[in-house]
């Protein structure tokens, strides 16, 4: 109630909230969330929810049925392809890192393993098919298996066998990554 | 009774209720699929582990406001859309990396001489793009010469103006006709540095700048850049189509200071307030700052790629739009340069067959 009070001050004429603004409201929490879990970064993941947004917004102004499912499609894609991009930044950082390394032994090691551990898995994130990579975010990101069915573009009978390959391709590819870089 | 798949195994582990009641009652009596399904639970609960984030927290009102207002586009979408036609993505980006070698700092560049001998992409984000600190207010900019594009008659004209000669390429199937040669003269951007600019601007922003390296102040940064060939496919007889393809060849640019080492104005730059962290440690992880040309592609809007031309590894640039493609390589003192409407595939054929 409070809120809608504010809006009226704001706002000489008082309006319904239109199609875009309770697709916002109800939306954004959750595409966030799903942003995020392939990033792992907060902030980026809500640069990744405002431009997929704003590209709805200009895409299909009238509006866009089924638009959840558009979002988390949107989503996760968006997230995938900055995760891509970072991996190629990630490793001259890494470069850069390691001529700094001498100064930093001792007390922050448990952070660099823990920070190292998070890093490897957005690596293997970023090494599983597209399809794969996205059905873990969104499952994991509380979408249901309807939902998730529906933003892939596959029935939600198979959304249970396409996790299972990826949770299992995601623990392969950590070990690759391990033996890489052991 | 048949077992169950691994699939409705997996579903059963987080959403029992979307198993059909007789896989349930199978399962509850079968020793085998119970017997996986500690596997399939064991990967699920490892991935859930692994796939841990911390949860952000979101201002939604604020969020909506920033979205109604409008995203700003990140520089080299808008100027795409501003160029008349659509292969001036090559240009785009070619102005880019000129423009990001003189406001990056690029940093990296910063030396007596570099004539880049490959070329790097350097992702930067919108957000990073926009927290850039303007170079223009550290000093100023001047231009000689006109970098102004002029078309030529043909491959002869385009080589004696250039002074080098004009790529041939062999165009893909449905672009026809004689290409259209234009040449860009070259053209040399003098920065000088100024103290007291930087000072105000600092003083204005209420931020403190890192000390200024001793010999910065009143020095001069100079770009030259080309002369460049650019060859358009595509454009009708009359040169009065909307070109399907660009060719270009250019000298290498070269950066000239007559200030401080590359190193001290490279962590001057890099660590003025404001600038992007993490691009800044991408600059500095850079290669061979004398031989490696950065190429600054927003990643929310473009993918990048690596693939060979002749021996010689060249960045592509695909358009996540789907306006088409475009590579840009450096081999023997050039930058080349190729960009269309068509697919990746078809852009990396045509970067293959110039000679």
């Amino acid at each position: 109630m409070k809120a809608k009070a504010r809006t009226a001050e704001l706002e000489p004429e008082p309006r319904r909230p239109d199609f875009f603004e309770t697709l916002f409201r109800s939306e954004y929490p959750r595409v966030v969330a799903v942003a995020n879990r392939v990033l792992d970064d907060p902030a980026e993941a809500e640069d990744v929810a405002q431009e997929v947004f704003w590209d709805l917004h200009r895409r299909h102004p009238e509006g866009l049925p089924l638009a959840g499912r558009w979002l988390h499609s949107a989503a996760v894609h968006t997230a995938l392809n900055r995760l891509r991009g970072r991996r190629r930044r990630q490793r001259r950082e890494d470069l850069a890192e390691r001529r700094r390394e001498p100064e930093e032994l001792g007390d922050p090691e448990r952070h660099h393993l823990r920070e190292d551990e998070r890093r490897q898995v957005r690596l293997a994130l970023a090494r599983l098919p597209e399809k794969k990579a996205a059905v873990l975010a969104l499952r994991y990101s509380g979408l249901s298996y309807a939902e998730v069915g529906a933003a892939l573009g596959v029935g939600a009978g198979q959304v249970g066998t396409l996790l299972r390959r990826a949770e299992a391709e995601l623990a392969h590819r950590l070990e690759d990554l391990k033996r890489e870089t052991s | 009774m048949r077992h169950l798949d691994d699939g409705a195994l997996r579903r059963l582990y987080d959403d029992p209720l979307g198993v059909p009641e007789t896989d349930r009652a199978h399962f509850a009596v079968c020793n085998q699929c119970s017997g996986r399904f500690d596997t399939v639970a064991a990967d699920a609960r490892r991935a859930a582990a692994l796939l841990e984030v911390t949860a952000p927290e979101v201002d939604t009102a604020a969020a909506l406001a920033r979205v109604r207002a409008g995203r700003p586009l990140a520089p080299v979408v808008a100027l795409r859309r501003r160029l008349p036609w659509r292969p001036a993505v090559a240009a785009g980006i070619a102005a880019v990396a000129i423009v990001a070698l003189a406001v990056t700092g690029a940093a990296q560049q910063l030396l007596t001489v570099m004539q880049p001998t490959n070329v790097t992409v350097v992702p930067v984000t919108t957000s990073e793009l926009q927290a850039m600190p303007d170079l223009a207010q550290f000093g100023t900019v001047h231009w000689s010469g006109n970098p102004q594009v002029t078309p030529v008659a043909d491959a002869a004209a385009a080589a004696q103006a250039a002074g080098f000669s004009a790529p041939q390429a062999t165009a893909p199937t449905g672009v026809s006709g004689a290409p259209q040669y234009a040449v860009l003269v070259q053209s040399t951007a003098t920065f000088t540095f100024s103290a007291a600019k930087a000072q105000a601007w600092a003083a204005a922003h209420n931020v403190t700048l890192p000390a200024m390296p001793a010999g910065l102040d009143g020095s001069s940064l100079e770009l030259t850049a080309g002369p460049a060939i650019v060859e358009l496919y595509g454009a009708g007889s009359s040169g009065g189509e909307i070109p399907q393809l660009a060719v270009g060849k250019m000298r290498s640019p070269t950066l000239a200071s007559t200030g401080p080492s590359v190193r001290e104005i490279e962590d001057y730059l890099l660590s003025v307030p404001g600038f992007p962290a993490g691009l800044a440690a991408q600059l500095r992880a850079l290669g061979d700052p004398t031989t490696t040309l950065p190429l600054p592609i927003p990643v929310d809007r473009a993918s990048t790629s690596q693939a060979d031309v002749n021996g010689v590894e060249a960045e592509v640039i695909g358009d996540d739009t789907g306006l088409g493609a475009g590579a840009i390589w450096v081999t023997g003192g050039y930058v080349y340069g190729v960009a269309g409407s068509q697919p990746q595939d078809t852009i990396l054929s045509v970067a293959r067959s110039l000679h």
